[in-house]
Parts: C-alpha cells; structure tokens; sequence
C-alpha cells in the first residue's frame, strides 16, 4: 500500500512540475535507420549539457518535453553516426530522425544502446541482444540461434546439448514469457530442442529480463523474452539468406508503397531427410524429419499519427518414420498492431495477438493405431499506452484481456479394426485481465526509480469438468464430478504484483541498482520430463492448482571502465516461488483426467551470485559471464517431504565469448562453457523380481552428472567486396565442441549385453560437429 | 494399452540423430539393503513367496536371500496357512488355495520388521488365439515370423493383465528388461487381433499366459516397466522407486491373480 503512495504522489509531483514552471514544449517524433527504413528501438536523444533525455520505445517513437528555448539534440545508438540537431523549442515539433550507419558492414539494424546505459539506466537483470551479436557467435549445425545466445548469459541454465530450454534464475522451462511481436509461444523448440522458432534473419531484438520485468508484462514467474522482428525494409527492395549443410533461409523484404508500407517475408527450413530421398532402400526414403518456419510482416504508415503493423509465424516440425508413426508440432502466432500518437505526449498501441501450439501424433501398428493430439491457443486484445508528461517521468499504462483454450489431450482409433475406443480429455477453458500502471522518475541526477503495479484477475470457466475428493486427492478418492456449462466461472483468482527498480548513481562510471517484483503466473506446464518436450500439456489454475507466484528481490553494483570500453556488473537475487508444481513417483500424466492426482505443488527457491563483464568496442570483442547459483524445492508428498535439487540445478556456470576481428575480411569467434552436471536420479541397490532386475532409488535428483564443458569455434570470411556490386556474400565455417567433450545429455540403466546384469548408459551428442554456412544479402 | 509411447518414439529419435552411446561409471549413492518380497497367489493354486533383499546395484551378484522369514497368509473367511521354507529364498503354502471370493492377507515377519499385505483375485479374462499374422520383416521395425493373434472380451471397467509368452515351453521375451503389461484404459471391451510381440516360425509351440490383475499390483509393474525402459528422465518420467502394496517399506508386492492360458502350434 505504501508503495502505491509512493507511486502516485511520484506521479502527481511529476505532473503538478509541469504546471508550476514556466512554459514547456514537447518535442516528439521517430527514429529510423536511414537505408531500410526500420524503426530504431533504445536510441537515445540527450539534449547536449543538460542531463535530461529520452529514448524511443518499442515502436521508435519518443517525446521530449522542456522549457521554451533553444537546443542541441544528440541521437545516438549503437553502430550509427550521431546525429546533432539545433532545435527551437517555442511550440510543440515533430521530429523525425534518419540514422546513418557507421560501418556499411552492419547490415542487420541493431538495437542500440547509450554507451553508459549499462550504468545509467534502472534497468537490470536485463539484456538486450542485438542480431549482429546473435549472427557473430558459433552456431550449432551453422544455425545461429537467439536462445543459445541467452544460455551464455549470466544466471541462465542449459538443460544440454542443443537444448533451447530456458532455466532463468532457478525457474523451470514453462516460467518464461516468450513473445514475438507481442504473440506468445508455447513452444520455442524446433527439433526436440536443438534449435528454437526464432529465425535470426527476421529478427530485430531480442530483451530478455531475468527480473525487474516492467508492470506491462506478466504470466510467467521467471523471465520475459521479448522478441521483435524486423518492420522490411521500407525504401529498397533487398534479399538476404544462408545456405547451410542442413538448413538453408531466405528473407525478402521491401517497399510496397516508398517510406509508407513495407513487407517482409522470412522463411527457412531444414532438410536432412532430403538426403534421405536419395536412398533406394524404400525404408529409408520415405522417412520425413524436419522443420520449417515462416515470418511475415507488413506495416502501413497512413500518417504521422498512425501506423498498422500485421505480423504472423507459423513452424511446423515433422517426424515420420516409414508408415509407422508420425509425429508434428508447430506454432501459428499473429499479431495486428496499431500505433497511435494522440499528441505529442501520449502514444498508444492497441494489439490483439493470437497464438496457438499443436501436437499431434500417429501410430500405425496394425490393431494398435491411434491418432493422439493436445494444444492450446489464446487470444489477447491489449492496449497500452506510454505518457511523458514531462523529462523526469515516464509513464506507461494499460491493460489486456485474454481468452485460452487447452486441449488436454484427445485421442482416437486410426482405423475400425483399432483396438482403442475414442478418449477425449475434456478441454480447459480461461480468461485473464490485467491492468497497470507505471512511472520511471527521475527524482535526482542520482536517482532514478522505475516503480509499477500490475493487478491481474483470472477464472478458469467452462465448459469444464472438475472431480471433488474425500480427504487425499487420489484418484480411487473420487466423491463428485462437477459439470459446468460455457463461461460458468469455475474458480477465480487474482493478485497485486508491484515491481520496483531504482538506480543511485554513484559516479559518471558506477552505480548501484535494486529490484523487487511480484510476478504472477496462472498456466502450468504439466511436465516430468527435463526436455521441452511438445507433448507436455498446458493447465489453467484450476481448484486444484492455484496460481504460483514468485518474490524476486535483485541488488547490483554496474561499472563501466575505460570511458564505456568494459562493462561489468554484479548482481545478487533471491527468488521465492510459491505453489510451483512438480510430479509424484512414477507419476502417469498422459490422458488422465484427474491430473492434480498426479502433481503436487510447493515451494520453490533460488538464489544466486551473477558476474558479467563485457566489452564493446574494438576488434576484440565478448563477454565472460559466471554464475553461482543453487535451486531447492520442497514439496510435501515428494521426496518424503524433504527438500531437494531442482533437475536444471547447477552450482557453477561460467560462460566466456570472443570476438575478434582480424580484418574487413576475417573474423573469428569462439565460446567456452562449463557447468557443474546436473542432478538426476539413478539407483543406489538393485533387486530381483520374477526374473527382472530393478532399481531402489535415494532422494530424488541425488546423483550428479559429470560436469559439462565444451567450446565452439566459427571462423567468418567475407570476401572481398567489389563496390559496384549489389551481392554480398560471406563463408561461415564453425566446429560445435572442438574437442569433442562428450557431455551427458542424459544417462540411463540398461541391461549388459552379455545379460549378466546392469550397467549405466550416458547418451551423449556426438562431437564435434563441424558445419559450413554461405550467407548472402542482396 | 497404457503406454502411447510418446516419450518412446521421442527417445527412439534421440537415439537416431545422435546415436552416441557409451558406458560410464558413476558413483552411486550406497543405501543399506532393503528387504524385497515377491509374492503372488493365484486363483486354484497355494501361495508362494520369495524373500531376498537389495543389493548394491552394480554389483552383478545375486541379491542375498533370506530364508529365516514367517510368512503367514489368510483370508478373510477364517484360514490362515504358514508358508514353508523351500530353498533359494522361496516359501510356499499347502493349505490355502486362491478364490477369487476371498481377500487375502500375507504377513511376512522378515530381518526384524513386520510387512503386511491385501490382495484380491480379479477374475479370469477369456481369450483364445484366432491365428497368425506373418510379417516378412522388410519394414526394419518388426522381425520376420508368424505373430499369433488373440481375440479377448474383457469385462467392462478398468481391469488390468500382465501377459508371458512362451517358444516351446521357454519363457520368450525381447530381452531382460521386455515386461508386457496392460490395461483397459484405452481400449473397448472386444479385442481382436491383438498380436504377440516377438515373432514365431512355423512348428513352434506359441504359449500365451494372461494373468489378471489388481489396480496395486499393476502399478507396481508398471513402475517396474518404466526402471526398466528409463532414459534417465530426459524425456519420460524419471525413474522411481517402485510403489508396494506391503506396509513398513519394503520393495515387493503381493499379487492375487487368476491365469488363463492357451498355446498354439504355429502353421502357415
């Protein structure tokens, strides 16, 4: 409550300023990349000796509001020329702002940040990523991802090879926000995990904040991955792609009416069963295994004032095996947008963003066929809005409203002479709403303080089907089934989440920030499993599954060196979860339609030391990041109520990348990573039963794997260019785990071959994986 | 049919795209032994227990047996039997014969705890074998041979077996770790059609043995199933230990199960 005080006396001193003073103006506008027209994300206009500023929003727009008078604006952002512009301020201007690129090498827009941002922003435990960095590291397979950029990130935990699994801050795979264009996605893996959805070519930015996640956002109680694709390039049509051994892309983009539409269309796809069509062996040939994906976006300025974007994905991954089994899964995501400058103080942008993720599944054994197929979509209409009332506050508020629907799981007879009969678990039904409201208020030159509320409500409703119990929830417990019609509420839940961050400046090079936030999250990945795996299913909270929500306090000290050549940063968190959901013994989660069986909830906490330094500039760039960290959690009715190691736990992480560039035509890149195994089960004694040997298995997750290590290397030639040449091309060669670690992707009981008893197994990636990548622009 | 194999074929790509795999050594937790009872009565027979306790699991020995246990059975109309001593870590019963009517007990006093046990004797299914399907195995996923098909009418309500094939009187299974468990969970009530896992040729003796079983018993093999076919929890449920239906923590269970059998020479 006395944060809410806080907020809006900070609110009302902020506006009653702009009254008192003498008489303001606003200077608002956009800021775009000159050569493709994109919209520029975090470039910053300062206004040259005075210390106020502003930086442009998702959407490049900005406003700056000061006093009558004249003057210097600097627009900067990374890789860009700064611009410096003389202004006189004695009414309200619009101001637009077309950047230069420094290096005509970058031809991927980045998002850009104040040299000294690291240090002066409120922001922390948050990461921008930029597509040039994302293109420049080792690539598994010569697929550059966004997601394994991230795992290299401080506090961020792999599951293993190639897996895009997210493990934020001691959260598990299902606690992160995952956006692109504002549509979440269910899924981000392609390929059992080895490579996410996000197709670098199409993307702009990538965000991701491992705590003091802004008010706008909530859902998930670990992270935001916020995810923007590229606008096209509104002045010239272009082409960009890759050619690689087993995937290649294409991005085509331009102008549909000059500086006012622009598409984009980017598009890849892997084709390692393609090889498999060349065999004669009909077995072989008729094998599918692969993934595609496409991003599309088109955007129309009707004027200054308003703007409309439509962006859509779709992926799909395939896996058939002869005329036996098939498997697929995919995303479909779509987003319609419209930004709106009401005046030159208030911008808003309404969205109404659709995304769904479906699994499906045949088998075709004779007697033993059947079609098995779970999901879930949701639809959310949102409108936010961004307010400057004046250069020392920033206010964003809003709302959004959604509706889900899962299917839990739906299974039938492929055939009439199927043994199975028709199964369907029936379906779940939600709605959620949300309002905030928030303000960054620069209350001093040294103090700057970022405080939000967010109130979320949401009731799970029918048509719905809810089993009561008498006394422990079993299923032989079983006391009533409760049948509810459409949009009957069946349970309802709601919460505050405030979300605090303030910065203290110590000096021009240091400061000192911390965060708290209350994040809220009211979907439950149904999973035993530690692989992102698409058949897991997603539930609402529900009378058996109330919502987790988790306390994350996060203090850090920032410093840059050597004039904003070296940032670094240490930053300690404590992260407190509550009603997290983890699976009985032996636990039977597939088709059960009394699933809170099967699952407890409790507590889970984290806390870790988090080291990060960096440098930007130079022909050495890179970053050495280092976590310690530890997992718990304690659930009563697992593990005899004791508390154990979450299965992402790690106590050490370390993660070091370096870029060097040799020259205009050489550069090479290389990462190290190590990290402490993690914990899993194996059995302690062995018994014998009717001619079978079993396992007695100790505290759950008691054993450790042995520690991952591994490096990649990538070595880029870009030849070179002949100036008058629209073709652009450059070779990129990279070796996955150069030294061929042989890390445990998991390790399992078996049989000995020679039958004479039980020995352990570890299935591992082979190593190394060397791959070739051709990638050009055009 | 329980298992829709989703974690299976997940696995099964897992093993063909990075088909690596090694035998390491890892240093496992050391526990003291746990005291294991394999037990059953069967519908029309006496009761027959085996006593053994847990040994350390790479140790490829034979797990101790323990030949000093009381073992008891009664049933819920009055009889109670002794079970004797027989060798290699076996005890038998002489006077109570299995009915599916009656509710059993076993109460096994063994290394200084008392463990106790209830079962009842779910009733026979009735099967028979309708033929053979030959499967020239050119498809790579099934071996070439004759597959004896079953027609079955299973009662209506969740009912649960556990089926053993024999070749010519040898008990005939894919490997050490092929256990073959169902349940009804999925499935209509006329079965037809269902066939044997492993494949026959001609003129051999095809035995099929269906035992039925109780909700207990079948989660206890069904936990086993899952030890036995793990990949570490990477994709499916982490291995666990197995549930029981004996009080005071011991590995075991003790089944009551009625058997129904049928065997067939195999002819083109």
């Amino acid at each position: 409550m006395r944060f809410l005080v806080l907020l809006l006396v900070s609110f009302w001193l902020g506006l009653s300023g702009v009254n008192a003073q003498q008489k303001k103006y606003t200077v608002s506008g956009n800021v775009k990349a000159m050569k493709s027209g994109e919209d520029m994300i975090g470039a910053v206009i300062q206004v040259k000796d005075l210390d106020k500023g502003a930086a442009t929003n998702e959407y490049g727009f900005f406003s700056l509001t000061l006093p009558e008078g004249n003057y210097t604006l600097i627009i900067s952002y990374l890789g860009y020329t700064k611009i410096e512009k003389v202004i006189t301020l004695n009414e309200n201007m619009r101001l637009n702002i077309d950047m230069e690129e420094e290096d005509e090498n970058i031809e991927v827009i980045v998002t850009g940040e104040r040299e000294d941002k690291n240090v002066t922003d409120t922001k922390m435990s948050a990461q921008t990523l930029t597509a040039e960095q994302i293109k420049k590291l080792p690539a598994l397979f010569g697929e550059v991802d966004v997601i394994k950029n991230i795992q290299t990130l401080p506090g961020i935990q792999i599951a293993g090879d190639g897996n895009t699994g997210l493990y934020v801050r001691g959260g598990g795979p299902d606690q992160n926000l995952i956006l692109i264009d504002e549509a979440p996605v269910f899924n981000a893996s392609h390929l059992l995990g080895i490579f996410s959805v996000f197709n670098s070519d199409a993307l702009k930015s990538a965000e991701i904040y491992k705590g003091g996640v802004p008010a706008q956002y909530g859902g998930r109680l670990s992270s935001l991955l916020d995810i923007r694709t590229r606008d096209g390039n509104n002045k010239k049509y272009a082409a960009s792609g890759g050619i690689g051994l087993i995937s290649s892309r294409l991005t085509l983009e331009g102008p549909i009416q000059k500086e006012k539409s622009s598409f984009i269309i980017s598009a890849r796809r892997t084709y390692a069963d393609l090889f498999l069509k060349l065999s004669p062996d009909s077995k072989t040939n008729n094998n599918k295994l692969y993934f595609y994906d496409i991003n599309a976006k088109v955007n129309f300025k009707l004027n200054d004032n308003n703007r409309i974007f439509l962006a859509g994905y779709f992926g799909r991954d395939l896996f058939k095996f002869q005329d036996f089994f098939k498997i697929g899964w995919g995303n479909g995501t779509g987003t319609l947008r419209w930004n709106h400058v009401f005046n030159d103080r208030l911008f808003s942008n309404t969205s109404l963003v659709y995304s769904n993720f479906k699994y499906s599944q045949d088998l075709n054994l004779g007697v033993q066929s059947f079609t098995y197929s779970t999901g879930l979509s949701e639809t959310t209409i949102k409108q936010d809005f961004s307010y400057f009332p004046s250069t020392a506050h920033e206010v964003s508020f809003g709302g959004s409203g959604s509706y889900r629907n899962y299917n839990p799981g739906t299974f039938s007879p492929l055939s009439s002479s199927s043994i199975f009969k028709e199964n369907k678990l029936p379906d779940y039904n939600s709605i959620e709403g949300s309002i905030y409201l928030s303000d960054k208020y620069k209350i001093t030159h040294r103090i700057t303080v970022e405080a939000g509320l967010r109130y979320t409500r949401f009731a799970t409703v029918g048509p719905g089907t809810v089993y009561t119990y008498n006394g422990e929830i079993k299923k032989e417990n079983i006391a009533d089934t409760l049948h509810y019609k459409a949009w009957q509420n069946i349970q309802t839940y709601g919460g505050l989440e405030p979300r605090v961050s303030g910065r203290y400046l110590i000096n021009e090079n240091s400061s000192f920030k911390a965060s708290y936030n209350r994040m809220y999250q009211y979907i439950h990945l149904i999973s035993n499993a530690l692989s992102p795996l698409p058949f897991n299913m997603w539930v609402p909270s529900n009378n058996y599954f109330k919502p987790a929500y988790a306390d994350q306090i996060a203090g850090g000290y920032f410093r840059n060196f050597k004039e904003n050549k070296f940032e670094a940063s240490a930053e300690v968190y404590y992260k407190n979860m509550h009603n997290v959901l983890d699976y009985i013994d032996n636990a039977d989660l597939t088709l059960n339609p009394q699933i809170e069986t099967q699952v407890k909830a409790g507590r889970s906490w984290s806390y870790g030391l988090e080291l990060y330094i960096k440098k930007n500039t130079g022909k050495t760039t890179g970053w050495i990041s280092y976590t310690l960290s530890k997992t718990q959690r304690q659930i009563n009715g697992i593990n005899g109520d004791r508390p154990y190691a979450a299965s992402y736990d790690r106590r050490h992480n370390l993660n070091v990348v370096v870029l060097h560039e040799f020259n205009d035509r050489y550069s090479l890149s290389a990462t190290f990573v190590y990290g402490t195994g993690r914990p899993m089960g194996l059995p302690s004694g062995r018994f014998e039963y009717d001619g079978y040997v079993g396992g007695s298995y100790p505290d759950r997750n008691s054993v450790r794997l042995k520690a991952y290590n591994r490096m990649d290397v990538s070595f880029t030639i870009t030849p070179r260019k002949n100036k008058n040449r629209k073709w652009k091309g450059s070779w990129n060669i990279s070796v996955y785990n150069i030294y061929g670690r042989k890390n445990p992707w998991t390790v399992y009981t078996t049989d000995k071959s020679d039958g004479s008893g039980k020995e352990l197994t570890m299935l591992y990636f082979p190593a190394p994986i060397p791959s070739i990548t051709y990638n050009f622009n055009f | 049919m329980k298992k829709i194999y989703q974690a299976f074929v997940l696995f099964f790509i897992a093993h063909l795209l990075f088909s690596c795999t090694k035998v390491v050594d890892y240093d496992l937790v050391s526990e003291d032994p746990k005291t294991v009872i394999e037990s059953r009565i069967i519908k029309d027979s006496f009761a027959i227990a085996r006593i053994t306790t847990t040994a350390p699991y790479l140790a490829n020995e034979p797990t101790p047996i323990v030949d000093n246990a009381f073992i008891v059975i009664s049933d819920n109309v009055g009889n109670k039997d002794t079970l004797n001593y027989i060798g290699n870590g076996f005890y038998r019963g002489d006077d109570i014969i299995g009915n599916t009517a009656n509710i059993y007990t076993l109460s096994v006093s063994a290394r200084g705890k008392v463990h106790v046990a209830t079962t009842s004797i779910p009733d026979t299914v009735s099967f028979s074998i309708t033929g053979a399907n030959y499967k020239d195995g050119t498809t790579g996923f099934e071996k070439k041979g004759y597959y004896p098909t079953i027609q079955a009418t299973l009662p209506a309500g969740d009912s649960y077996y556990l089926f053993k094939y024999y070749k010519n009187d040898s008990l005939y299974r894919r490997d050490n770790s092929s256990l073959y468990i169902t349940d009804s969970r999925f499935v209509g009530t006329n079965i037809q059609g269902y066939e044997t896992p492993q494949p026959y040729q001609i003129n051999d003796v095809a035995k099929i043995n269906i035992y039925t079983l109780t909700k207990e018993a079948y989660n206890f093999y069904n936990d086993l199933d899952a030890q036995l076919n793990n990949d570490g929890g990477f994709f499916s449920t982490p291995p666990a230990n197995t549930s029981t239906n004996f009080s005071n923590g011991p590995i075991g269970l003790f089944q009551g199960s009625s058997l129904s059998t049928h065997s067939v020479t195999v002819t083109p």
